[in-house]
This record gives structure tokens, sequence and C-alpha cells, in this order.
């Protein structure tokens, strides 16, 4: 584990560096920040992939321990996506001159939180635990389908034109794409651990809660 | 060694991000010493009970 940490902590290191020194993209002096917003929304999306998935592991097999991970998962990916919402709100003025312009993929992204949001007040709203844990288990898989159509379909429907440029991560060239996949992977590693380290606190609460009972 | 107005907006959103993840990791650290007090008591609880029997 410390050998992945190191390793983590260089690689975040390295290519926030890559990226804060990377010459102007698309004639844009900001486009820099496009390495620490587009990983954070990435690594939001990752999130929800990995709740729902621990999500389908809970009704499998019914241990806590999934039930667990899920919440983490939810719970570091909503950190993230807000982060990802502020940060492009201020990309956005820099570029579009204003915070909010309800352009398809802002709309997409509040959505996905909103989600996140109402799969924490549905975990708050039941008493029973089990009941709790597994009505989580479903509605975060019926989430990410959600997350899924409003991040990858939502915005690409014809009759909504977005100010985004389309396929940045697929069409840049070839040093951009670099240092962009270099910063997705470099967070989606830093939601990761933080999600593990989240589980084992959310596993042992609810060891302790359930010896106190 | 002067800083560029340009790098300006790029700093902001490195420190939001990198401060949200810092804020984030304080939020696991506050959850765990709460889960090592209960811990703690816990034991301390089983430890009176055993000694009562």
């Amino acid at each position: 584990m410390m050998i992945f940490n190191a390793v983590l902590a260089i690689w975040v290191t390295a290519a926030m560096v890559f990226g804060f020194f990377m010459p102007p993209a698309m004639g844009l002096n900001t486009s820099n920040i496009m390495y620490f917003h587009v990983p954070m929304a990435i690594s939001m999306e990752i999130a929800f992939l990995m709740a729902a998935w621990h999500g389908v592991r809970f009704l499998q097999t019914r241990r806590t321990g999934h039930d667990a991970c899920s919440v983490a998962f939810a719970e570091v990916g909503t950190a993230f996506g807000v982060i990802a919402t502020i940060t492009g709100a201020i990309w956005a003025k820099l570029n579009w001159g204003a915070y909010w312009s309800w352009d398809p993929q802002q709309i997409g992204i509040v959505a996905v939180l909103m989600t996140y949001f109402a799969l924490f007040a549905l975990r708050g709203a039941t008493e029973d635990d089990e009941k709790s844990r597994s009505a989580w288990a479903v509605y975060v898989i019926f989430g990410f389908v959600a997350a899924i159509f409003w991040t990858f379909v939502f915005r690409r429907l014809p009759q909504l034109a977005t100010l985004h440029p389309p396929a940045v991560l697929i069409h840049s060239a070839p040093l951009y794409k670099w240092a962009l996949w270099t910063n997705v992977a470099g967070f989606a590693m830093v939601m990761i651990k933080l999600a593990l380290l989240r589980g084992r606190v959310q596993t042992m609460q609810e060891i302790l809660k359930e010896n106190a009972q | 060694m002067t800083i560029e107005p340009k790098i300006i907006p790029v700093l902001i959103v490195a420190l939001i991000t990198w401060g949200g993840v810092l804020l984030y990791l304080l939020r696991i650290d506050i959850l765990t010493r709460k889960v090592q007090k209960d811990l703690q008591q816990s034991n301390l609880q089983q430890d009176t009970d055993q000694s009562d029997k």
C-alpha cells in the first residue's frame, strides 16, 4: 500500500505540473483549467460506476462491506462533482462571459449531482438499516443509468446546442491528449484512494452500530 | 519572478480543486477520530460488563 501511495503522490504531482505548464490549447489562455476540471468530472462518473457496481454486489451477496463501499464512492463522487461544477463555472465565466449559460453539459452535471443528493436523502429517510441498504443498492443502479443519460446522451440531443467543444479527449493533439489523460488517471486514483479510506470508516461505523444494538 | 495574469485563474482553479480534496480528507480524519473514540468506549463497556460477571 505504501508503494501505491508513493506512486500516486509522484504521478499526481507530475501530472499537475505537466498540465500547469502546457501551452494554451485552442488559442485559450485559460485552457490549463481543463487539466483540473475535466478529470474531476470524469472521476465523478467513475465514482458513480463504482458505487453502482458495489450496489449490484451487495444485492448479490448481502455483505455490508459492499454497501459501505457503495456509500463511500457516492460520497467522494459528490465531493468531486461539486468541485467540477465550481471550477467549470469559473472557466465558463472566463471563456463565455457567464458562470451559468444553461449549457446541456452544465445542466447534465447538476442533474448528476441532484441524483447523488437524492441517494443520500433516500438513505437518511429510512430507519431500518436493512431496508435502507437494499433501497440504496437498487436506487444507486438506477441513478447510474440516469447519470449515463445526463452525461452522454442529453448533451448530444440534436435540439440542444452546446458551448463545450466536442470530443476533446479523443480529437486533441497527442501532447494535450497525453497531458489530459495523465491527469484523469491521477485524479481517478485519488478518488479511489479517498473512497477506500471512507469505505473502511463506514464499515467500522456499521460494525459499532451493530454491536451497540 | 513575476506571475503572469493569465496564470491566476488557473491557480485559483487548482487551489479550489486541491482545497476541496484536502477538505474531504479532513472529513475522513474527523470521522476516523470519532470511530476510534466510539471503539474505545465500546471496548471499555465490554471490559466493564465482563468484570461485573
